[in-house]
């Protein structure tokens, strides 16, 4: 597994998810934003968490329409698998690569938290070191998580089983209080059409080492480099 | 994200605008010298001229009805605790003023839509209005 991980200004999380990604056994490359290609043999694209960009105009807008995600883009449409965690979710659905858009916290505020999260199927790329149903305990930093999408594209989302994770209680239950930044459906992350390409808001790469609070993210990324 | 309540009233009080003083648009002209001459030196044909307007646009990006603005609420809230009377909802938006060339105004309002659609909005949550001033 060749993990490329593109940083963008104002990037800061590449360093965690390229740790989390090595410990899993991937090789990984850091890629400027301004590049045109990813390395030769890529068979992962990560976009990191932070605020690219300044989070100017709307969080990942600019980023998204980067020259790097053009190689980004064209490393999906092969099937290339790509990742997408927290600001790099707000970059695909700003770029096309992932329907609908993250609009503010409904609480108004940057929430930072510990998360636990349901994962809805355990039969994809990024999931198959998780069971179906497994809740995971994970980390939330951000202020706009709010998943949107309009009714259609919702349903379509739903209809093809294309969410990956939902907030949820310590005991699996879609609740209220547990979708705090008030996301349609208590969506944490969503496939795009191909399942090869995966954004999520909460952070699994926070999770790696039990020596800072948990390990529930490292399913993600052995799932991965399996 | 910049706030916006209006243009003209809401934008009282501040120092006028001298940018908006000169004519609203004026020519340039550019030469096409490769069509101008021959091998000799000679004109061939009159020199094309291209005119250009340059022209001030006003974009403003507001939310869709119907999808949630907490921001606006935040807003709304918060002069309703300054005892502001009256205002029964608030949506915040952006405005962005530009610049721009075009040969007229449906042309710039052409491009400026594309600037819209490709970047300055996201139209699934947002919606724009295109001003040529």
């Amino acid at each position: 597994m060749h993990a490329a991980v593109v940083v963008f200004p104002g990037s800061n999380r590449e360093s965690d998810v390229a740790r989390a990604l090595r410990r899993s056994g991937a090789r990984v490359s850091l890629v400027w934003h301004a590049d045109h290609d990813l390395p030769a043999g890529t068979d992962l694209a990560v976009l990191p968490g932070g605020f690219s960009y300044g989070d100017y105009l709307r969080c990942g807008a600019i980023a998204g329409r980067a020259a790097a995600m053009d190689a980004v883009r064209a490393h999906a449409a092969r099937g290339g698998l790509v990742l997408g965690i927290c600001n790099g979710f707000q970059i695909l659905c700003e770029s096309g690569l992932l329907p609908g858009v993250l609009m503010r916290n409904v609480n108004r505020r940057f929430i930072c938290h510990r998360q636990t999260l349901r994962v809805e199927r355990a039969d994809t790329r990024f999931t198959s070191a998780y069971r179906q149903g497994q809740v995971i305990d994970v980390c939330v930093a951000h202020g706009e998580g709010n998943y949107f999408a309009d009714a259609e594209t919702l349903a379509r989302i739903e209809g093809e089983g294309r969410v990956a994770f939902r907030y949820c209680d310590a005991a699996g239950t879609i609740t209220v209080e547990a979708n705090r930044n008030g996301s349609l459906n208590a969506i944490a992350g969503v496939y795009a059409e191909g399942g090869n390409v995966l954004g999520m808001m909460p952070h699994p790469e926070n999770f790696v080492d039990g020596l800072i609070g948990g390990t529930d993210g490292r399913g993600l990324f052995d799932s991965l480099a399996a | 994200m910049e706030s916006w309540s209006g243009i003209g009233p809401a934008f009282a009080g501040e120092a006028p605008d001298r940018r908006f003083d000169r004519p609203a648009s004026f020519l340039l002209e550019t030469t096409d010298p490769g069509l101008c001459n021959d091998a000799a030196g000679s004109i061939l044909v009159p020199p094309m001229r291209e005119t250009r307007s340059l022209m001030k646009a006003r974009i403003i990006v507001t939310l869709k009805t119907g999808v949630l603005d907490p921001q606006g609420k935040a807003i709304e809230a918060a002069l309703k605790s300054l005892g502001i009377e009256g205002i029964d909802s608030v949506r915040q938006g952006k405005v962005f003023d530009l610049d721009v060339s075009a040969s007229d105004a449906s042309a710039a309002e052409a491009m400026l839509r594309t600037a819209c659609e490709k970047l300055l909005a996201n139209t699934v949550v947002e919606k724009y209005a295109i001003e040529i001033l």
